[in-house]
This record gives C-alpha cells, sequence and structure tokens, in this order.
C-alpha cells in the first residue's frame, strides 16, 4: 500500500500524442469514451479501449443528439462536449493552465478539510495540515485511507461541527495536491494543535516538531 | 353601546385564547415532530455505532480463529483462502474501530495491532503465492497474534456485555469524567507483534534516515541564510527567519519573497542543504510550454549538482508544472532518490522543491549483476500483456530496495508498468498508467 502510494507518485512515462480518436484507435482514451457512452445509454457492453464501428455509431448518435457536427470521430469539440480530456495535449504544451482542478475524490475530501481546518493559515500552514493527515494514513496506528483518517471518531472539530461541508477555495485545493504529491512541512508529524483553543491534555503531551502560525505540529 | 363593548371584549378575548390555544397547539405539535427527527437520527448514529461495535467483535474472533486455523492448515489453497478472509477482517475492523467514539488516543495502538496483522498476512499471501513456505519464525508470529486477537476480542465481549446491561461506555462520560480509562480494555495486551513483525505500515514517513546528511558539519544560521539565496540564484529579499523546525531532520525555516513569489523554505542545520521550498502565490499565468518548463527544472537541478537525474513524473495545475526527477547511476533508475521541482509556468522560475527522497537516499549503490536476463524477465509478465520495452531500475519497499526490470507493456487497451525482480524474477509491482489533461500517473 506505502509502496504503492510512493510509487504512484514517482514512476509514469511522459503522455504519448493522440489528437483524434477514430475507428481502429485504442487505449485508455477510447475507454474513457467509451465509458460515458456507456453511463449515458449509447453504447451497450464493457468498455474495451478498442474504437469500431459499434463506437463509431454511438459516438455518431452522442454527437447528433448535441448539435455536434456528426463525423463519428472524437476531436477537442465532442471530448469536451463529453467532459473528456484527452492525453494529446498532455505532453505538447502551450498556454494551456488548467484551473484550481480536483484530481479524486480523496483530494476534494482533503481539500475541505485543509478550508474547514487551516483557512486563514499560511499556505505552508494549509500544505502542513494536509500533509499530516497522509501521515496519519502511513502510520499503523491510523485508519489506512484519507477519509478513514478524517472521519475517524473525534479526530477533527471540524467533521464534528460540520465546517468540513464548505466549499474549499483554490488555495486548500493546491495545498492538498502538493500535499499529495510529497510535500510535508511538518516532516512526518502525526498530530497538530492550537495551543490558545485546545484544553486536550493528552495532545500537549506529544513532541512538537515545528510551529506554522497557530498550528504546533507534533508526533 | 356599553353592553356591546362588553361583548366585543369578551369576542376578543375569546378570539384571542383560541388563537392562543391553536398557537400553543402548533407549537407543541412543532416541538413533538422535532422531538421524534431528532430521536430518530440519533437512533440512526446509535445504530451505526453498535453495528461497528458488534462487528469489531465478531471480526476480531473471526480473526483469532483464523489464525489458529493457519498454523495447522496443511493444503495451499486452504491456506491461501484462509489469509484471504483474514486480510478483509483485518480491513473491516480497521474501519469499524475509527467508527467507536472512543477517542483516537484509545484506539490507535489496537489500531496498530489489527493493521500490522492485516500487513503480516498479505505479506504471506503473497509468499505463498511466489511458490514459498511459511518458516518456523511465520509460525511463531501467527501464534502470538492468535493469542493476541483472541485476548483482544475476550475484553471486547466483556466491554459488549457492560453496553447490553446499559452502561454508557460509548458516550464519552466514562473517559471525560476520569472514571475509567478504556485504552487498557479495548488495547490488546502485553507483547503485541509490533516486536515480531514490522511490517510496512510499522513506521511513517518520518523516521527515514537521510543518508546524505550523515557526518555532514553543522551549519550557523547565516550560513544557512546565505546558502539558500545562493540556491535560489535569484535576486530575494526581505528573508526572514520563521522559526527552527525538526522536520524531520533538525533545520532553519525561513521565509522570503522572490519577484512576484512569497516562498516558504527550510534549510537543514547538517550540511545547509535546502529541505523544502514552497510557493505561498498563486500563479495562473502561462507564458512558456511544459518542454520549456522541463527543462528549466533540469538545468536548475543540473546547476546545483543534483547530478544525472530523469524525468519520472509531470503534472500541471493553476500554472504550475510540478516534475519528478529521479536519479540514476549507471543507466539505472533509483525510484528512491527523487527531486520534486515546481516551476512556474509565468516565468519558468523554480519556485518549489521537494528533495526529501534524494536527500534520505542519494548514495553511491552497489549495483548487482542480474541473476535473470532482459528476455527471462519479459517471459514472466503476464499472458495478456504485450512488452513494449524494458530496462533496470531500483524500486524502494518496506525500507529494503530491489533491483528490477521496468517492464513497459500494453493489453491494447492500457498501459502497465511490470517490475520484475532481476535476482528472483518475482513480479514485485504492477501499475497501471493513468494518462489525463494534467500530466500521467501509476495506480
Amino acid at each position: 500500500m506505502i509502496v504503492m502510494l510512493i510509487l504512484m507518485l514517482l514512476i509514469a512515462p511522459a503522455a504519448k500524442a493522440a489528437a483524434v480518436l477514430d475507428v481502429g484507435a485504442s487505449g485508455a482514451d477510447v475507454k474513457k469514451v467509451q465509458r460515458k457512452l456507456i453511463d449515458w445509454g449509447y453504447l451497450d457492453g464493457t468498455a474495451d479501449g478498442k474504437y469500431g464501428a459499434k463506437t463509431q455509431a454511438a459516438v455518431k448518435a452522442f454527437q447528433r443528439k448535441n448539435g455536434l457536427s456528426a463525423d463519428g470521430r472524437v476531436g477537442a469539440r465532442t471530448a469536451a462536449a463529453m467532459g473528456v480530456t484527452l492525453s494529446g495535449g498532455a505532453s505538447s504544451g502551450g498556454n494551456t493552465a488548467a484551473s484550481a482542478s480536483i484530481i479524486s475524490a480523496d483530494h476534494r475530501l482533503l481539500s475541505k478539510l485543509v478550508y474547514a481546518e487551516a483557512r486563514g493559515e499560511s499556505y505552508k500552514g494549509q500544505v502542513a495540515v494536509a500533509a499530516v493527515v497522509l501521515n496519519r494514513v502511513a502510520s499503523a496506528s491510523f485508519p489506512n485511507t484519507i477519509s478513514g483518517v478524517i472521519y475517524q471518531s473525534g479526530a477533527f472539530t471540524c467533521v464534528s461541527n460540520g465546517t468540513i461541508n464548505n466549499t474549499p477555495d483554490a488555495t486548500a485545493i493546491r495545498a492538498a495536491r502538493d500535499a499529495l504529491n510529497g510535500w510535508d512541512p511538518t516532516g512526518g508529524c502525526l498530530y497538530y494543535y492550537n495551543p490558545k483553543k485546545t484544553n486536550d491534555k493528552w495532545i500537549r503531551t506529544r513532541t512538537v516538531k515545528t510551529v506554522i502560525g497557530n498550528h504546533r505540529f507534533a508526533v | 353601546m356599553q353592553i356591546i363593548g362588553d361583548i366585543r371584549d369578551r369576542d376578543w378575548q375569546k378570539a384571542g385564547l383560541v388563537m392562543l390555544a391553536m398557537l400553543l397547539a402548533a407549537v407543541l405539535a412543532f416541538a413533538v415532530a422535532q422531538t421524534r427527527a431528532l430521536n430518530a437520527a440519533n437512533a440512526r448514529i446509535d445504530a451505526m455505532v453498535q453495528k461497528a461495535f458488534y462487528e469489531t467483535c465478531e471480526l476480531t474472533e473471526g480473526m483469532a480463529v483464523n489464525f489458529r486455523k493457519l498454523l495447522v492448515a496443511g493444503e495451499r489453497g486452504q491456506m491461501q483462502a484462509l489469509l484471504n478472509e483474514t486480510a478483509l477482517q483485518t480491513q473491516g475492523a480497521m474501519s469499524d474501530l475509527a467508527l467507536l467514539p472512543l477517542g483516537q488516543e484509545t484506539v490507535s495502538a489496537t489500531l496498530k495491532f489489527i493493521n500490522q496483522a492485516g500487513d503480516f498476512v498479505r505479506t504471506l499471501s503473497v509468499k505463498l503465492g511466489n511458490g514459498g513456505a511459511l518458516t518456523e519464525h511465520d509460525h511463531e508470529t501467527l501464534q502470538t497474534l492468535s493469542e493476541t486477537a483472541a485476548g483482544f476480542s475476550v475484553s471486547l465481549a466483556r466491554l459488549l456485555d457492560r453496553y447490553e446491561k446499559g452502561e454508557a461506555v460509548f458516550d464519552g462520560a466514562l473517559e471525560a469524567t476520569g472514571q475509567e480509562n478504556l485504552a487498557p480494555i479495548t488495547n490488546p495486551a502485553g507483547e503485541y507483534p509490533v516486536l515480531l513483525y514490522d511490517g510496512p505500515f510499522s513506521d511513517g514517513r518520518s523516521d527515514g534516515d537521510f543518508k546524505t546528511l550523515e557526518g555532514l558539519p553543522e551549519v550557523d544560521e547565516p550560513t544557512a541564510r546565505q546558502r539558500l539565496t545562493a540556491f535560489l540564484g535569484q535576486q530575494v529579499r526581505d528573508v526572514r527567519l520563521t522559526g527552527e523546525g525538526s522536520v524531520p531532520v533538525d533545520c532553519y525555516e525561513y521565509s522570503l519573497q522572490m519577484g512576484d513569489y512569497r516562498l516558504s523554505a527550510g534549510v537543514t542545520k547538517a550540511g545547509g542543504e535546502v529541505l523544502y521550498l514552497l510557493c505561498d502565490s498563486d500563479v495562473g499565468d502561462v507564458n512558456i510550454t511544459q518542454d520549456a518548463a522541463v527543462d528549466a527544472a533540469r538545468a536548475f537541478l543540473l546547476a546545483r549538482g543534483f547530478g544525472s537525474m530523469e524525468m519520472s513524473y509531470m503534472s500541471l495545475f493553476d500554472g504550475i508544472l510540478t516534475v519528478n526527477f529521479a536519479a540514476v547511476q549507471d543507466g539505472v533508475v533509483l525510484y528512491p532518490d527523487l527531486v520534486k521541482v515546481q516551476v512556474s509556468m509565468r516565468d519558468s522560475a523554480v519556485i518549489g522543491l521537494e528533495p526529501a527522497g534524494y536527500l534520505m537516499n542519494h548514495v553511491q549503490r552497489v549495483i548487482e549483476i542480474p541473476r535473470i536476463t532482459e528476455e527471462e524477465a519479459l517471459a514472466r509478465i503476464g499472458s495478456a500483456l504485450t512488452a513494449e520495452g524494458a530496462r533496470l531500475c531500483v524500486i524502494p519497499e518496506n525500507d529494503a530496495e530491489y533491483l528490477c526490470y521496468e517492464i513497459s507493456a500494453t493489453d491494447g487497451a492500457g498501459s502497465f508498468l511490470v517490475y520484475i525482480d532481476a535476482m528472483t524474477g518475482v513480479e514485485r509491482e504492477l501499475m497501471q498508467v493513468v494518462t489525463d489533461g494534467s500530466g500521467s500517473f501509476v495506480m
């Protein structure tokens, strides 16, 4: 599990170029398109990642329904209409900055926690709070998933008082992503607390490793 | 007039009383409905907690039994089935325990026990799957795990009994009033297997040694500050020492302004190496290409003596390109020796750095001659996969390193990376490469 996490962050070849999907194409992009088509009832069966006549017919039907020219090929416009990102643009670059996007459900939840717990702290302070969650996931003494750690009974005040349900801002989203990418300004801490706000005696017995803004970070 | 007035007043009074009664009835009805809704909600929460508690008891009893069975199981298939079932039991118990309102201090040792038990059974499962057999030591560990799980399920059952008799063991009252500390009851007693088995979850990321910093002389604060500004290689101002930390090595921590960017940085006391760089400011604008940004990152590392490195990952968000580089020795990619660099796509400035992997691991390796040839490794990948290329690399696993062939392969629909141990031929890792608009990553 931990190995997978580490490797996930460090291995991966650069993306291959793929501009337009058409009959004969295959791969992850085709699969993505097929999954959408299946979800919306344009296509039967399973997403096999092979662009054949059936997929082509389904794409045409989708295009007709959505006011696109029905050429049966998935280019930029059709992909956008489907909400699919084709991998082609990934390695070529250009003036396309992705916005403060959320990568996954884990990332979304972590962003919400950061926003609820550390809004108003410096950027580093926000990355640090996200890193504590990830350090707990890696620790044997805590649950093994991000949601398990965040919703552990009594672990975070924002879960008890409901502020975790607020919508995170771009800074919290970026901070969560940097923590997922391995930045950890706490160097492996498992706890943090605001000395002005807590009267928990136990947590004050933990060894403080660094102080960032209002939070003390401890192991 | 007077009489009529009296009648009117009385009518008004009557009407007022009726309205008051109606209002009172409405408020009462509302209160009753609210209370009912609240009770229903509380009952739902209680039911969740109770389910978690009963299930924890059930699962730990099952674990204890399965560990005992594993000690006597004769057949490999039977052992695999038991191991799989136990792995599921540990997972279930983990999530149930986290739901119990006992407080994280109370359950942390229990979680650790179950976590490590789960790691151990998974390790055994892989071992059996690779044709291995259980050793004497494995049997001893199973014995201890079985006893600990049994003891633990007995104390849980006692707690369950108290709970069923109406004692408020879960509402935090016992803990809060200091009447009783539940930790000894819910935690596995005595010599529990942490001493026997040191699995992948036994340490967080904090426990790694920084091999490259060992034996380096300590630098004072002015020197550290100087190192940092020289490292950044750009005009900086307003450099402030924000404190000293141990994250996890002792360091000086700074905040500074570099052009439009507000940066935070840590510099190690040993050797004065930059431990991290984080950018507080947003970027947004994109004026350069990703290729140019990667080149800028590569040039930055080269100029600072990081040596031969290979890009292994990149992703672009919010105008910041994050690029991972792994060190290379004699053509072998060293995945543990990782540096992550963030480049601003506005002006190609390096604004983020995460070199912990590199600082911890980057020492000269003794790279052995593979006992398995590349052809043999290629023949070992799954039959559904077609290989597209292979190269040697070192991957980290459970605090150890393994020389592997990294084989890129496809099943026609997706791309995969297969890691075949170059010494034993065992498949160590299998990953799917997922590509999206922001970069590519593996799962």
